[in-house]
């Protein structure tokens, strides 16, 4: 018999899965939603979704109407810690190191009233649908799910999940972004991509009724949803770009939830009794890229000296209202066993900084910030603050505005970008290896940095299952970004606020993700 | 005749060749549509994948000839946010535009012309100098200024229009407002100013020593004298119709043609705003050469080709 090797996470994972095996069928926290009256839920949104497929883009507004269209196998839940529960999996084996047993709920049904099968998980994680449209490899979702092999039906409700060596992150890519599960019925009876990504068929807890470009996504209440009655009837996304009308239209009662919501509107919306902001920190990090092949920036001393510069608690009191946390590394508590609890936190040490910038022999060479206005929130005044702090230990930064990523990445950079980059799943491989690895962003696609050491431990660690043996791997990966070699300076932790009407019951949750179904710890109150 | 239109229509093809030329190129010197489009998270493959899917990643001077080519061929492009046809995406937008600016533009003529008039009458006189301090208040405010105070006021406070959106005759009030508000300013200051002009001549001296009623003499001789100059302007107005509301669209989160560029400028969905253009190229040809006729019509000596105006 096969040995299988499970951490004590995927262990605990296991034993919640057969726990609520026991259960005719998991319903969300609280039981369902039968009796009352249901309104329409309407939410100003900033942008419009370029595709209602999950795996072709992973972009927010795509983000924040998924969760009610589509199931995965299995998901994190918000309520507890992003721990994994059974979703469309009623439960889960490992069979060994690179292969998981999923055994399918019974009585799912699509939106357009077929029944889930084996078939249906087959095609959603194979390469008729990973791969996007012709198999051309234009789907956001591979950065997590490029290591499923195969899904092998079983029987109609059995499939085993393949990966392509021994991954201990199995169970966590079935549960993140671009795993959702599709109709493969429906996918063919669409006949081409394009009319598919238009209407697409799920099993969520809502289905797509209409959507007009820049203007509206609405949805309707798919009341033979698995976990329960949806608590809305209806559920309206409203496309507002400019963030006055959106709280316009939340003041004038217009909007029941708007998105993004930046701290200086807190007071306009928390003076209103009927009001309230809702939100905060997400899984996800906030960054500076540094240009590893900058003349200047190719001392890894000037590098940290600049991390060494930044009085991060400052900025999140002043900017943030202290609403986020300041991780320790590039890492969040989240990632349960891969999280190393006592990895030494960033520090403000401006003595340091001057004797790092002496030691690499720095005479005030200009250092190039590109900067957009305000693409992620408080950017510019982030900015503007950090100038100061690198003004005060003689660090020589100039800002460059700029219109769009491309002009940002444009080569040769040669200077310093802010980012920020979502935890896929939660782990080093699902975060800063994303962005770090040898096929992420800075090294493949901007070319700004390279490190064989980190590449090489990445690949040792994606192959490793054991917790123990894993840990300090991630250790030195996490010295190499933080310490030895940094392509970036980490700022703090993402924040997503939302100004919403206090009698609407709804809780955000800890990605981009909004999750307006019955699984949502407040709605399942109600 | 034949000449004039032919000239015309000469200048009119190569402005559209210029607008399309500059369109591209400015949009392809600033930054990678892929980029753009693309979050910043989004994996080098899927960036790469996304390119070829949409030849982005052939050499810029083939793309421009395919692009040109196509326009040639009546082909305007898709839509890369969208998948359709990027003539469908726009001409989807053109009647929710044209039902602000419509009205809006009623609301230009009907406050500011008889405003303009009547502080012309009125010259140098208390009602004269009030209408002026409106109409210099009305266009010094920016519009994006005045609709965010009327949807404070009348949305917000008082909860008498919606804040925004499009689809009912409530949602149409402030944006027209806001729109028309800053129309009527400057149609009443360029009224004035023409008929004051007018007023000055020696002809209605003339008309006015002849014993024709003061009445007559403003709508029979100086109305018509002043109407050229005040169509210039009213021609400019129209030619903006279709995308000079971006500010006001974005602000009522009106689903129109304006809040559509700025969305495709920003999101490098190339053949959108190239297709904008186009129609707002073709639509300022079309009121040009419109304005051109009525000039001949309200004064004829222009009627004669060989008399000096102004052409698209």
């Amino acid at each position: 018999m096969t040995r299988i090797d499970l951490t004590r996470r995927q262990a605990l994972t296991a034993a919640l899965a057969a726990g609520m095996l026991t259960s005719p069928g998991v319903k969300a926290l609280g039981g369902d939603i039968k009796n009352s009256t249901r309104r329409q839920l309407k939410v100003g949104m900033s942008g419009f979704p370029r595709t209602f497929d999950p795996v072709i883009a992973t972009d927010t507004a795509i983000r924040r109407i998924m969760p009610q269209l589509f199931d995965t196998l299995i998901a994190f839940d918000h309520a507890h810690g992003m721990a994994l529960r059974p979703a469309l999996a009623e439960h889960w084996e490992r069979i060994d190191a690179q292969s998981l047993r999923v055994v399918l709920r019974k009585g799912v049904i699509f939106h357009d009233g077929s029944p889930l099968t084996a078939e249906d998980v087959a095609f959603s994680l194979g390469p008729d649908h990973l791969l996007g449209p012709g198999r051309g490899g234009m789907s956001e979702a591979l950065q997590s799910l490029d290591r499923l092999q195969e899904v092998e039906v079983v029987d109609p409700y059995t499939v085993i999940v393949h990966a392509k060596g021994a991954d201990a992150l199995l169970e966590q890519r079935l549960a993140t972004w671009g795993a959702e599960i599709v109709s493969k019925r429906a996918f063919a009876a669409a006949g081409s991509w394009e009319r598919w990504t238009a209407a697409p068929v799920g099993s969520g807890p809502y289905k797509l009724v209409d959507h007009k470009l820049d203007i509206h996504v609405t949805l309707a209440a798919h009341d033979a949803y698995w976990g329960g009655r949806p608590p809305f009837d209806a559920v309206e996304y409203r496309i507002i770009p400019e963030l006055s009308a959106r709280m316009n239209g939340l003041l004038a009662g217009e909007l029941d939830l708007v998105t993004d919501i930046p701290p200086d509107q807190f007071s306009a919306i928390q003076k209103r009794p009927d009001l309230e902001v809702a939100g905060g920190a997400v899984q996800n990090i906030r960054s500076l890229v540094l240009d590893q092949t900058d003349p200047v920036l190719k001392d890894a001393r000037i590098r940290r000296a600049m991390s060494l510069a930044v009085d991060r608690k400052l900025i999140v009191e002043s900017l943030w209202e202290n609403r986020l946390p300041i991780p320790n590394g590039y890492q969040l508590p989240s990632y349960g066993q891969g999280y190393i609890e006592n990895f030494p936190a960033l520090t403000y040490d401006p003595v340091k900084a001057k004797e790092l910038l002496a030691a690499a022999g720095y005479k005030g060479e200009q250092i190039t910030y590109r900067l957009l206005n305000n693409y992620y929130p408080n950017q510019v005044s982030g900015a503007q603050t950090m100038i100061e702090m690198w003004r005060a230990v003689g660090l020589n930064v100039k800002i460059q505005m700029m219109e769009n990523f491309a002009q940002i990445q444009r080569q040769p950079v040669h200077a310093i970008y802010d980012t920020s980059n979502t935890a896929l799943f939660l782990d080093h491989l699902g975060h800063p290896w994303r962005e770090y690895g040898p096929n992420g962003s800075l090294p493949k696609l901007v070319g700004v940095w390279r490190n064989e050491e980190y590449f090489a431990l990445g690949a040792k660690l994606q192959e490793t299952v054991e917790a123990d043996r894993r840990r300090p791997i991630i250790r030195r990966m996490l010295e190499i970004i933080n310490e030895i070699d940094p392509p970036s300076i980490i700022l703090h932790v993402s924040g997503q606020f939302y100004g919403k009407r206090r009698d609407v019951a709804w809780l955000p949750g800890l990605t981009l993700d909004l999750n307006f179904g019955p699984f949502n710890q407040a709605l399942s109150r109600t | 005749m034949a000449r004039f239109v032919a000239i015309r229509l000469a200048r009119a093809l190569l402005t559209i060749g210029m607008v399309v030329t500059f369109a591209f190129v400015v949009l392809r010197a600033s930054g990678d549509p892929a980029r753009a489009m693309l979050s910043p998270e989004t994996p080098a493959a899927a960036v790469e994948a996304f390119r070829k899917a949409w030849g982005l990643d052939a050499p810029v001077g083939v793309q421009y000839a395919r692009y040109v080519l196509a326009i040639v061929q009546g082909d305007l492009g898709q839509s890369m946010r969208d998948g359709r046809a990027a003539i469908t995406v726009v001409a989807e937008r053109i009647p929710v535009t044209l039902m602000l600016t419509g009205p809006a533009l009623a609301l230009n003529l009907l406050l500011g012309i008889p405003a303009g008039i009547y502080a012309a009458l009125k010259h140098g006189r208390l009602a004269d100098r009030l209408v002026m301090a409106i109409a210099v208040a009305g266009f010094t405010v920016p519009s994006f200024v005045l609709g965010l105070v009327l949807v404070l006021a009348f949305a917000v406070e008082l909860p008498w229009f919606p804040s925004g959106g499009a689809g009912t005759l409530r949602q149409l009030v402030l944006p027209v407002v806001t729109l028309g508000l800053g129309g009527a300013a400057v149609l009443a200051r360029f009224t004035r100013s023409a008929m004051l002009e007018v007023l000055g001549q020696s002809y209605i001296r003339t008309a006015s020593a002849k014993g024709v009623p003061w009445r007559g003499v403003v709508t029979g001789h100086a109305l018509p004298n002043a109407a050229i100059p005040v169509l210039t302007i009213v021609g400019f107005m129209v030619g903006n119709l279709i995308a000079g509301t971006v500010l006001v669209e974005s602000v009522f989160s009106w689903p129109g043609v304006g809040s559509l560029l700025v969305v495709s400028v920003v999101s490098r969905d190339l053949a959108v705003v190239q297709c904008i253009l186009l129609v707002v190229a073709a639509a300022m040809i079309v009121t040009n050469v419109s304005v051109d006729l009525l000039y001949g019509v309200l004064d004829p000596r222009l009627r004669d080709a060989s008399y000096p105006i102004g052409g698209a």
